[in-house]
This record gives C-alpha cells, structure tokens and sequence, in this order.
C-alpha cells in the first residue's frame, strides 16, 4: 500500500484532493458490501472530513519574526548561562557523590581488615532484598496532614513452632539444674 | 501450631538479633560500633532559582513563537464562551511571547497583562471546586521547632541525640556491637533501645556507609580497663512514620537538623569525620 508523506501547506487543495482520490482508488477493497450486515456507512461528503482536511493540509505557515543581531546575541547569552549553570549544578552534585562513595570505600575496607565475620556478613546475605512501600517521591506540595507522628510498629510475629521448642527445652534444663 | 509467615517477619528476622548474650566485640583494643544515620528525605520539591525560573519563561515564550497556528474551529464551536475564552488568552500568550524579539517590544509589563487576562474572565461565572493545597512552608519551619519532622521539607534531616554528657555530647546514635550479632542488626537494636520504638525505620542494605575511630577521653567510664576507644561503623537509615522517644537514660535531648546545621551541634572532629556521608540538599 503507498503512501506518500504530505507536510502541511506545502500542497494546494486540488492537488491533495487528486493524491488523496489516487489513494483512496489504490485501496485494497475489503470487507463487506455496502447493504449488508457490518459494512459502516462512510459518506465522503461529510463536513468533518472536508474540515480534517482543511487542517492538515491549508494551514498557512506561520510568518516568524526574524531575530535581529541583538536578539540573537541575547539568545546566544542566555543559552550559554544556562548551560554554565547546569554544569555547575552537575559538577557540585558529582563532587558529592564521588565524597559519599569514598567514606563508603573506606569504611568497607576498613571492615574488612578489622573483622572478617562482620565484613562477610555486611557484604554477602539477604539476595531477596526489598525496598519498601514507603519510599516516597518528593511532591510538589506536603500531604495535608504532615508528618504522621502516631506511628504503631506492627505486632511482633509469633515465632515459629522450631524456636518455640527450642525454648521449651531451655527452661525445662534451666529447672533441671535448679 | 503452624503459623502464617507474615511480611514483617521476612523482613526483621534477618535485622533482629537473636536473644544471645551481650558480650561487646573488642578488636585491637576498641570497642566496635555500629551509628545510625537516620535520614529524613525531602519531602517536597526545590524550590526553583530564580534564574530557572527565568529560563523556562523564556523557553515557553519561544515556544509559542514557534508552534503552528491552533485549529480554533475544529476544536472550539463558532461563538462559544469556550471559543472566546481561548482567543483572548491566546492573543494574551502571543503578545507576551513576542516581547523576546525587539522589534515587538511594547512598553506593557506582564503584570498588567495579568490584569487584564483577569478583567476579561470576571464576566463568566464558572464555578469551580476549591482544592486544598497544604503550604510549602510549615508552621514548624516558622517556629524553627527542632524536633519536628515537618521542618525544612525540601531538605534531608538528620538526627542528633545528645548524650547526659558535657563534651561531645551531640552525636548520631550508636551502640557497640555484641557477639554474634550483624553490624545492621546492632544498629536497629541500639536505635531502638535509644530512640524508642515508635518509628518506622528501614536500613539500607548491609553495608556501613562510614567510619570513625576514636579514642576515649580521659575519665571516660570503661567497662574494660585496656579498651582505648571506638571505631564506628555507620548504617544508614530512613524514617516514614514516628518519632523519636527520649529515655533519658542513654539520651537526653534529640533534634533534626540538615547537614549544615549539624555543624552547630556536634564537635569538630565529629563533623570533620561525618560531613562527607551527608547530602548537601
């Protein structure tokens, strides 16, 4: 199936008509014959198709005010600060991160030198890490009731039934011994 | 009795420590301890600098200089309100828009245009649902309350607690580390025996984020004669919900403060040692 591209007001409205019938001509024909159950009813003498078309294709071009030398020099200016000032922003929070990572580098290093159980336990352990829930994204303007203060913990789940044994047998030879 | 494995307990058996005995870590003569930096993240968005600010008008403006001509007829029906309405903004932004280019500059400002856009609107009565929106500013951040966690919401919070101590007496939460026990799963529960346990907390992940090594004090209290300080492992923590419960056992004051009003709390050696850790925002 062809088609072509037609940009807006580049063409005039009887040469869109002519590749627009071409196009229409070149359809395939599918689907049911008019009459029959399931064939839509498209009248092409329909208004709204006559306004679509008016749009995408007899849309004048805009006429642009030109940029003087001053203007262009000012635009220049202030595309040139803006991009300074991103720089800066980057450059700032770069320094910040490389500062965090070394205090982090350090301390693990450090770790792993002091202690070797510590170490293993802090670097290797829980693959099915999660984050949680309330991990918020910071909004344009705070909830309305604010910082929830009234926070509850959740009761502690009731331990498994290997861990119940294990304290039975702990205080049955606590009352041994006594 | 078998029970249900709720999520809590996924999560906490791997940070709560077991009921072991408490016997402090010593390695070389100081007492491993493992710090708590429990953040607070910003609550809102920054607020923009005024050359930003500035900036993105000047973007807009452009914009509108640039974009082709709006099909006012296919949207809007002939002589609508809504038809009228969206001519007289337009010709509103357009005039506006053009005042980057010299040759169009007017002598109008944009506040008088606003005041005209708000002339032309008062004729049409269009009833609108009030929308609650809470302010950026609190009434924390105008009583400047420390203890608040409403305070400064576009930066990072930190908490201090300060120790029935005269020197280094503001510092973050720390507690050494028993036998047996993980660095993070000391940190939750000294977090918990200092601050209470009416916050909702996570860690992040399992490694210390930073470390500090110090010596005790002269006439400092040591439960073993040979230990000569503490190196600190610190672990970093968030806060969603609570707040922190004074003991005034171990602490006996608390605040949440930003990284550069930290600085007034805590010694400078403390500081020294910690500031890289902290977000500058």
């Amino acid at each position: 199936m062809t088609f072509t591209y037609f940009p807006r007001s580049s063409l005039s409205i009887s040469t869109a008509r002519r590749l627009l019938s071409r196009a229409a001509a070149n359809k395939r024909t599918g689907g049911p014959p008019p009459g029959t159950p399931g064939a839509t009813n498209y009248n092409i003498t329909d208004t709204r198709y006559e306004v679509i078309k008016r749009i995408l294709f007899e849309t004048p071009k805009p006429e642009l005010p030109q940029f003087t030398e001053e203007d262009l020099e000012r635009h220049e200016t202030i595309e040139r600060a803006w991009k300074l000032y991103l720089r800066n922003q980057r450059e700032a929070k770069s320094e910040e991160m490389s500062a965090k990572y070394n205090m982090l580098n350090e301390a693990n290093i450090q770790l792993e030198q002091i202690s070797k159980s510590l170490f293993d336990s802090a670097q290797l352990g829980n693959k099915t890490m999660l984050f949680p829930g309330q991990l918020k994204i910071p909004t344009e303007t705070p909830s309305l009731s604010g910082w929830n203060y009234d926070y509850i913990p959740p009761p502690e789940p009731d331990p498994s039934p290997q861990t119940k044994e294990r304290e039975e047998k702990g205080s049955e030879e606590a009352k041994i011994i006594e | 009795m078998a029970t249900q494995p709720t999520l809590s307990s996924s999560i906490y058996s791997s940070i709560k420590s077991k009921q072991s005995e408490k016997r402090p870590i010593i390695q070389k003569n100081y007492r491993i301890v493992s710090g708590i930096v429990l953040t607070r993240s910003p609550q809102i968005l920054r607020d923009l600098h005024p050359f930003e600010k500035e900036y993105y008008m000047y973007q807009q403006k452009l914009e509108q200089v640039l974009s082709p001509p709006f099909p006012v007829d296919f949207y809007f029906k002939k002589g609508s309100i809504a038809e009228t309405k969206w001519k007289a903004r337009d010709e509103q932004n357009k005039k506006n828009a053009l005042a980057i280019f010299s040759s169009f500059k007017d002598n109008k400002t944009n506040s008088e245009d606003n005041k005209e856009k708000e002339s032309i609107f008062k004729g049409y009565d269009v009833e609108e649902e009030e929308i609650k929106i809470a302010s950026r500013i609190t009434q924390a951040d105008l009583s400047n309350d420390l203890k608040s966690l409403d305070r400064a919401l576009q930066r990072t919070l930190y908490l201090i607690v300060k120790k029935p101590r005269a020197e280094h007496d503001w510092q973050f939460p720390q507690g050494g580390v028993n036998q047996k026990e993980t660095l993070v799963q000391a940190a939750y529960r000294e977090l918990e025996e200092e601050c209470g346990k009416k916050m909702d907390v996570w860690f992040v992940g399992r490694r210390p984020i930073g470390y500090y090594k110090y010596t005790y004090p002269k006439g400092f209290v040591k439960e073993d004669i040979e230990t000569r300080g503490a190196m600190v492992f610190f672990m970093k923590a968030h806060i969603f919900a609570g707040q922190v419960q004074v003991d005034n056992e171990e602490i006996v004051d608390f605040a949440w403060v930003t990284k550069q009003e930290m600085e007034n709390f805590v010694s400078k050696q403390y500081y020294a040692a910690v500031k890289d850790m902290l977000s500058e925002f």
